[in-house]
């Protein structure tokens, strides 16, 4: 197994293609999540989000810089792609590409996002039923 | 499990040792690729030569130069391995001791033979043992 060294700098900014060569955007994070296993425990990356403004999502780093960025993005069309680890090619780390389509992680977090909202919709309701149950409780008695 | 922004959360951010003192900033963080593997995050560098090497080359060699010609010694680069790293929140806290690290060979030059010579200067050490 080949292991090579490379600087995050090196990485962050980069721009990022996928199979077709079109460009997807510029790295702007990447998330590591520890990984346990018998030798001991790793931080590894899981995650690197590619989007269009390149090092603004680094910058906007504060809870209410990032939703302030979100909302001016969604007004001026950025688009942000959480690229898992398995999806990108660092073979050539001056050119990282992906493995995939674009179009394929479009749908992926289409997927997800829809996901998230039938789970914050089905949470909603069932705060609404509680809240209900726990209204009628004082009127019975 | 909360996942690590290493952009955001590690890189720059301020180091501190086992003993809670400041032992400089993660100028750069260093991935470990592997084949078929997740990289890995195998290392924290802290060095003004690795800040250096960010800017750029030119200035890694200005600074060689400046200190050359001011006759200061060269700013080490510590390799702190990740698995050292014991927190990250606002600070991240490394278990090493802050004296040990190349990076800190500057301020310890500074210390020794510019700041301790300033009358009424004490260093931490004198503090502790209520040295007067």
């Amino acid at each position: 197994m080949s292991a090579t060294e490379l600087r995050l700098s090196d990485l962050t900014g980069r721009v990022v293609r996928d199979v077709d060569g079109r460009k997807v955007g510029r790295i702007e994070e990447l998330f590591a999540e520890l990984e346990q296993h018998e030798d001991g425990n790793d931080y590894v990356v899981t995650e690197f989000h590619v989007g269009s403004f390149g090092a603004l999502e680094t910058v906007g780093g504060g809870e209410l810089l990032r939703h302030l960025l979100a909302r001016v993005g969604r007004l001026v069309g950025y688009k942000t792609y959480r690229v898992p680890w398995d999806a990108m090619d660092l073979s050539d780390p001056k050119r990282p590409t992906l493995t995939v389509r674009r179009e394929e992680l479009e749908e992926d977090q289409d997927r997800e996002r829809e996901q998230a909202e039938q789970a914050r919709a089905e949470a909603k309701r069932q705060h609404e039923q509680q809240k209900q149950a726990n209204d009628q409780e004082p009127q019975r008695r | 499990m909360h996942a690590v922004r290493l952009a955001y959360e590690v890189l720059d951010a301020q180091l501190i040792d086992e003993r809670e003192d400041k032992c400089g900033r993660a100028d750069e963080v260093l991935l470990e690729v592997r084949d078929g593997e997740p990289p890995r995050v195998a290392a924290i560098l802290a060095g003004g030569p690795a800040r250096a090497e960010r800017v750029g080359r030119w200035l890694a060699w200005l600074g060689r130069v400046l200190r050359k010609i001011g006759r200061v010694p060269d700013g080490g680069v510590s390799r702190i391995p990740f698995d050292k790293v014991q927190m990250i929140a606002e600070v991240v806290q490394v278990e090493v001791k802050a004296d040990e690290l190349e990076a800190m060979r500057t301020e310890r030059w500074l210390r020794e033979k510019v700041i301790c010579r300033i009358p009424g200067a004490e260093t931490k050490q004198d503090k502790k043992v209520g040295v007067p």
